[in-house]
């Protein structure tokens, strides 16, 4: 079937392009993403990629015409109506743009969607399946929620006839179908939220309305028992005659109102023409409008659609896995989330997600370092060529904890921990051009003086520009001194995808209690500093960070290894 | 994640064209890294996808006598003047490689972001303007903004080329030659003009590699050169770019 190409829009306030240039001519073939055409608008140019595969049938807008968004400039006919694997026998364009009438009543005679994860394509006649995806609705925008699904499996639908209706943090559309068919198969439910280009369902072309048998999730919920009749309550007969009203609203409204068990028509809409806007429901929710969450776990009557309170409450259909049991008392209230108030705990949990940071702060008594340091260092430069700093003991004590502790030189990989067999450590250095982190590898090799040579030639070739671009990668632990600053302690952001960096405080003389052998305590003045562990909590617990810290402190605080 | 930066130095435009295109597509082909060029042009005007023969004000025989070449490219955008004094920035980003994904008016506004921070690095207050892409300098009573930085970029395959001119000590005289981005009603301006004392050429680059990193979220490692890059080494050698993979 013919795919139409239209003018993307490239930014929120740019209407219109022009095309400067086809890619491809008039019959030519063409793959799904191959750069296609190139536009210009005020500040951009850019090269679209072909959104399918297939044959340039028409080129409806020549090189140098300036159009507005969405404006079809071309059309992409199948190569030949078989599968994408065999593109070899290519048809002329002209038979390709119509719907090739053969396949059209191969639906009826194939009852094989029945099995709808895999039609494989049984004989020459196999109906061709056109994806339906998840279209972006703006530039910033990635993800949106199917919240219904306007057509059910079997039904026949036109080209542009809406097909479902997505919400997004900032639009609400009805999504018009991309191909004249029969709805083949469903493949994300109502209310799930899906990345953009994901393929929400496919499009069997050239199918006749009715005649393919409907796949067998639809019976299902017919023939269920009234127990799970909650589960389906999209699907059900009650929330066609609940969203159905005629008072005007959006799919997002609608949404909250069903989340709610809100009787729509009860909300005073604001909007033009007296439409209900999503201020309104959160405001007329916010006011306690919220229906009475079914406090008695009423069996569910399907029988009885005109009364929305028939649907059980929302918030019991999708118990959260093993949340802690909550405090129940009578006469509290349970407010099902808004989608508003979902988005944001989303949000908040994604961003703790990703950034994951906790931080944990220890005061480290340095006295024993600075005393070896202070004896040592004209000695040791003398002899080793290299000064004596107070990194590579801290550099030491952390790959010393870091080999007991391996979790802190883990990083996450989707659902899995991987444990890094080496400790590659990443110092950071400040530069004037930018901060960045060269990373001695294989830390656990290197004695004190192999540490204390690697971060001196890292700094320096960093700082001469001599670095390559692989040095300040696959690190697995970083240790940042913003000290030199003279702060007490900072909280240093996770340099990803590590899972732990260690952030080194200023070091100061202090007053410090202490306590002597017979235990008796006086003030002493010590060397101080503050070490900073930041940790992905999503793998390292807390207490994991506390006994690699306490661990850290025993090293640093009882040294005694040879410095070389 | 780690953006190469090369700091070209003086070099034609056709030849850093070339090597933009090169890069480009081994970009594309994933065989290198993100990557900011760093470069200065001798004079040179071009144009745009969108540019407007008329706003070349100047005529052939004075550009070719005071040495000044034309060039057509693939960028957005229309009319624009390179020169000594301008620190021009060709990045070479896969916009796919960021998550999430950039869009392509994002990737223009975060380079915008970085020119006006790195302008404010040096007591030059500077903002965008709606409509016209570009940094602009704050107007003050009578005196209208001025543009300080152009943009113009090319997306292919999501791979960015072309980028940003920024005016350091740039000659103003030379931006009569044409009608800047079609723009006419505004003037233009450089960091030297717009502050005393003016800070190096040098300074300006480290800031805004500086801006760069964090603005994109990214680590800059600077090359002394490309052939630290590509350990084939790059061959750049009248006007023709030809980059060799190990």
């Amino acid at each position: 079937m013919p795919t139409d190409v239209i003018m993307p829009q490239m930014g929120e306030s740019i209407f219109e392009g022009t095309i400067t240039k086809w890619l491809k001519k008039q019959g030519d073939t063409v793959q799904r993403d191959e750069p296609l055409f190139e536009i210009s608008t005020d500040k951009v140019d850019a090269e679209i990629p072909s959104p399918a595969s297939g044959v340039l049938s028409e080129v409806k807008i020549a090189e140098g015409n300036t159009v507005q968004i969405n404006t079809v400039v071309g059309v992409i006919a199948d190569a030949d109506g078989q599968a994408p694997a065999a593109p070899a026998a290519k048809e002329p364009p002209s038979t390709a743009s119509s719907a090739t009438p053969a396949a059209s009543p191969a639906p009826a005679a194939t009852p094989a969607p029945a099995a709808p994860s895999a039609p494989a394509p049984a004989g020459t006649a196999a109906p061709a399946l056109t994806d339906v995806i998840m279209p972006q609705m703006g530039e910033s925008i990635f993800e949106g929620t199917i919240t219904k699904w306007l057509k059910k499996p079997g039904d026949a639908v036109q080209q542009d006839e809406p097909l479902f209706e997505i919400s997004t943090d900032k639009v609400d559309a009805e999504i018009p179908s991309p191909a004249a068919g029969v709805l083949s198969e469903i493949k994300v439910q109502a209310g799930t939220t899906v990345q953009i280009n994901t393929v929400v369902a496919a499009i069997s072309v050239g199918g006749t309305a009715g005649a393919t048998p409907a796949p067998s999730a639809q019976p299902a919920p017919a023939a269920a028992t009234p127990a799970t009749t909650e589960a389906d309550g999209e699907t059900g007969e009650t929330s066609e005659t609940e969203t159905g009203e005629r008072v005007r609203s959006s799919p997002l409204v609608r949404k909250i109102a069903k989340e709610n068990n809100l009787d729509l028509s009860k909300v005073p809409g604001t909007g033009s023409a007296g439409r209900i806007t999503k201020e309104d429901i959160l405001g007329y929710l916010a006011k306690g409008g919220a229906a009475a969450p079914a406090a008695k776990p009423a069996p569910p009557t399907p029988a009885a659609p005109p009364a929305p309170v028939s649907a059980p409450a929302p918030a019991a259909a999708k118990p959260p896995a093993p949340a802690p049991a909550p405090v129940v008392t009578a006469g509290d209230e349970l407010v099902p989330l808004t989608r508003m108030r979902g988005i944001i705990a989303q949000r908040m949990v994604d961003s703790k997600r990703t950034s994951a940071h906790v931080h944990t702060v220890f005061k480290i008594d340095m006295s024993r370092i600075v005393r070896i340091r202070e004896k040592e260092k004209s000695k040791y430069e003398q002899r080793n060529g290299v000064k004596l700093t107070y990194m590579p003991f801290i550099s030491r004590a952390v790959i010393a904890t870091l080999r007991k502790m391996p979790i802190v030189n883990a990083s996450m990989e989707g659902d899995a921990i991987r444990y890094h067999k080496n400790i590659n450590l990443g110092i950071a250095v400040a530069l004037d051009w930018g901060l960045i982190v060269p990373v001695i590898r294989q830390a656990e090799d290197k004695s004190f003086l192999g540490i204390a040579r690697a971060i001196v030639d890292l700094a320096e070739r960093a700082r001469a520009k001599k670095l390559k671009p692989e040095e300040v990668a696959s690190g697995t632990f970083t240790i940042t001194n913003p000290g030199i600053f003279g702060e007490q302690f900072g909280t240093p952001v996770i340099n990803q995808p590590e899972s732990a960096i260690l952030g080194v405080g200023g070091l100061f003389k202090e007053p410090t209690v202490v306590t002597d052998e017979n235990g008796s305590d006086s003030i002493a003045i010590r060397s101080i500093i503050r070490l900073t562990l930041g940790f992905d909590h999503r793998i390292i617990d807390g207490a994991d960070a506390g006994r690699f810290m306490a661990e850290l402190k025993k090293y640093l605080e009882n040294w005694n290894e040879d410095i070389g | 994640m780690v953006v190469s930066l090369v700091n070209l130095g003086r070099l034609d435009y056709a030849t850093a064209l070339a090597l933009q295109q090169q890069l480009c597509a081994l970009r594309q082909q994933e065989q290198i890294g993100d990557m900011l060029l760093l470069v200065e042009h001798p004079p040179v005007l071009t144009l745009g996808r969108n540019a407007h023969r008329e706003h070349i004000v100047a005529s052939d025989e004075l550009l070719a006598r005071r040495g000044i070449s034309l060039f057509e490219t693939n960028r957005g955008g229309d009319v624009t003047y390179h020169g000594p004094g301008q620190l021009v920035g060709y990045p070479i980003l896969h916009l796919r490689g960021f998550t999430p994904p950039l869009g392509i008016v994002e990737y223009l506004r975060r380079l915008e972001e970085v020119l006006i921070r790195a302008c404010a690095d040096f007591g030059v207050l500077t903002q965008r303007a709606p409509g016209r892409a570009g940094v602009w300098t704050i107007p003050g009573g009578t005196v209208a903004e001025k543009k300080i930085a152009a943009l113009g970029v090319h997306v292919a395959r999501g791979v960015t080329t072309h980028g940003f001119a920024l005016n350091v000590t740039t000659d103003l005289d030379d931006f009569a030659l044409i009608v800047p981005c079609g723009i006419r009603d505004r003037g233009v301006t450089s960091i030297e003009a717009e502050v005393d004392p003016s800070p190096s050429f040098q300074q300006v680059a480290h800031s805004v590699s500086r801006h760069f990193g964090r603005v994109f979220g990214r680590q800059v490692v600077w090359l002394e050169s490309l052939d630290d890059l590509v350990s084939g080494g790059v061959q750049v050698r009248d006007h023709a770019v030809s980059v060799v993979l190990p």
